[in-house]
């Protein structure tokens, strides 16, 4: 791959052109900065990896793969069915890279911020300390590539704290990169305003369900909103434990084990699909649309549970809050367990699946009071 | 204004921290809550992060509520929550980028519109690394002291590292408050029954004033 130059007199640095972070080179007690000057124009993904010297390490006759895994070191690239994969590889690969073309700017724009987030992210970690740690350039070299494929995502604050501990467990760049592309899909709504207030709602409702004395009293106050599941939601509890401590409740969460599984979750659907075989003949003998009220909701996902664990723990405190204040001190004081936390939030799971289970028993056979509505 | 429960004398302040990511907000709360840097684990803020601190302030007993927002721009109007009611902002940038102080004016704007009892104070942050090195400062002073002029507020350029300037920044802070409460109405974040308009507002006048001078 030829890059022309010829007519330009002065050729940014790699560090000026974004390619590379200043932690990358230098010590990182010293400033973090990002280039000053943006590239212009759009380029593809390929002709500014061209520009990198270390992705011309994957261009050569013979690629190097252990720099992408260790589970490559070992690989024999010598045999005529190997080089055949690694051709048909490459030739995949100019396809995938000539069809995605990047926005030089808005890319840069990512950069920028990847490059103030990566020489934070879990320093404390060993997997990420010390000056130069190599783990950051593969932190960031995923950071980026996963923006320049997804630009309508791009890079958002969090998923350094996501991609780290797929990265920690792996160790390699390619497994984490694609966990972490994949897991995204799921979450990306949640690195948006609505996808994020939506998820916050979920915990609202859940609590309306669960605790309706709670949720009045806070909302007396305006303080129904329950924004401090913000940071608890989008990382999955991450920077309430210890790194281990995440990475096991990261398992579970990602597991949907309760919900997907258990006898109770089961029992309450299938009460839900007899309840609305029911309700059709006897409320809307012509058909009709379905309570939502009383539906067992899958969207309840038990990290929503652990939200309200979290808040049965200093309910007696939250009733006591009259500001914002005071409610953001009282969850700050927490003194988060996570064995404690995920034995409470089954408990209000199954609570939540037997409610529901007797509420579609009303249904069924309604009180003679209760007024069906349209 | 009384809240229940509370001592008669005590007044609350809400102040937010607004600014780009990486301005420094985080630092900056834990040097005047803690009096320290960057011992804890340190990384980006997710959501709003909120402290406070006790202070005597003309008098006063004065708890400080400081509410450090996410510089991140993809949930900007979910600031909006943070910042309602708040009777001082912090608009911070970073004095090594240009860009951040393009951001403090849209956080201008932001209060302009929505919160019109929000005191303004402009922030430069990272001051240590312009000790360092003069060459490194990318927002001179007579660009913010212009801002500083029409909003009438004041100019502190800090650094959490050394933990110039910041405490006095927010003892000014409290007794701006405290010398101005009575201009202006209670605050409306927590419901109508508080919302009892006592005076009528006049805006509160009052020069800049540049921390160096």
């Amino acid at each position: 791959m030829k890059v022309t130059n010829a007519s330009v007199t002065y050729i940014a640095t790699p560090l000026e052109q974004g390619l590379i972070g200043r932690y990358q080179v230098e010590d990182p007690t010293n400033q973090l900065q990002s280039p000053t000057t943006p590239p212009h124009g759009i380029m593809s993904p390929l002709e500014l990896l061209s520009r990198n010297e270390d992705a011309a390490r994957m261009s050569v006759d013979q690629p190097d793969f252990s720099i992408l895994s260790k589970n490559f070191a070992n690989i024999d690239v010598s045999t005529p069915e190997m080089q055949q994969k690694i051709d048909f590889v490459k030739i995949q690969s100019q396809v995938f890279v000539n069809r995605q073309k990047v926005d030089v700017k808005d890319l840069w724009t990512h950069i920028r911020v990847i490059d103030k987030d990566v020489p934070r992210t879990d320093r404390d970690q060993e997997y990420f300390r010390g000056a130069r740690n190599p783990h950051l350039t593969v932190l960031r070299d995923i950071l980026v590539t996963f923006s320049a494929f997804h630009p309508v995502i791009g890079y958002a604050q969090g998923m350094n704290d996501i991609l780290a501990r797929f990265l920690v467990v792996f160790d390699s760049e390619v497994e984490a990169y694609w966990c972490f592309r994949n897991y995204l899909d799921h979450i990306q709504e949640e690195f948006t305003e609505e996808g994020m207030m939506k998820k916050i709602d979920l915990v609202v409702m859940l609590l309306r369900e669960m605790d309706t004395e709670l949720l009045d009293h806070l909302n007396k106050h305006d303080l129904g909103d329950l924004m401090f599941c913000h940071r608890w939601l989008l990382l999955g509890f991450k920077r309430e434990f210890s790194f281990a401590d995440s990475l096991r409740c990261f398992e579970i969460l990602s597991s949907h084990h309760l919900e997907l599984f258990s006898m109770e979750a089961e029992n309450a659907r299938r009460k839900e699909v007899m309840k609305e075989f029911e309700n059709f003949a006897y409320i809307f003998p012509g058909g009709g649309t379905r309570s939502e009220h009383l539906a067992v909701r899958m969207d309840y996902t038990f990290e929503l549970f652990m939200c309200l664990a979290l808040l049965m723990d200093c309910r007696t405190e939250l009733l006591k809050c009259i500001d914002s204040a005071m409610v953001f001190g009282t969850i700050n004081s927490l003194k988060i367990n996570l064995e404690e936390t995920l034995t409470k939030a089954a408990k209000l799971f199954y609570k939540y699946c037997k409610k529901t289970v007797e509420e579609s028993f009303l249904m069924i056979d309604p009180p003679k009071t209760s007024t069906s509505k349209r | 204004m009384m809240r229940r429960g509370k001592p008669v004398d005590h007044v609350d302040i809400k102040v937010v921290l607004l600014g780009k990511a990486f301005a420094g907000k985080t630092c900056l709360v834990q040097r005047y809550i803690h009096q320290t840097y960057n011992d804890t684990p340190y990384s980006n803020t997710i959501g709003a992060a909120f402290a406070s601190k006790k202070l005597i302030s003309k008098g006063k007993h004065v708890v400080m509520n400081v509410w450090d927002t996410a510089g991140s721009e993809r949930y900007q109007s979910m600031s909006k929550i943070y910042y309602r009611g708040a009777r001082a902002a912090i608009l911070c940038y970073d004095l090594t980028d240009k860009t951040s102080f393009e951001k403090v004016r849209f956080w201008v704007g932001e209060l302009q519109t929505n919160e019109e009892n929000c005191r303004m104070y402009l922030c430069g942050t990272k001051k240590d690394l312009i000790d360092d090195d003069p060459e490194s400062r990318a927002v001179s002073l007579s660009v913010v002291q212009s801002l500083a002029q029409d909003l009438q507020s004041d100019i502190y350029e800090t650094s959490s590292v050394t933990g110039e300037t910041i405490d006095e920044m927010f003892d000014k802070i409290a007794a701006d408050y405290v010398i101005n409460m009575k201009n202006i109405p209670p605050t409306t974040e927590n419901g109508a029954d508080e919302s009892v308009i006592l005076n009528e507002y006049s805006p509160p006048v009052h020069r800049w004033r540049c921390s160096q001078c």
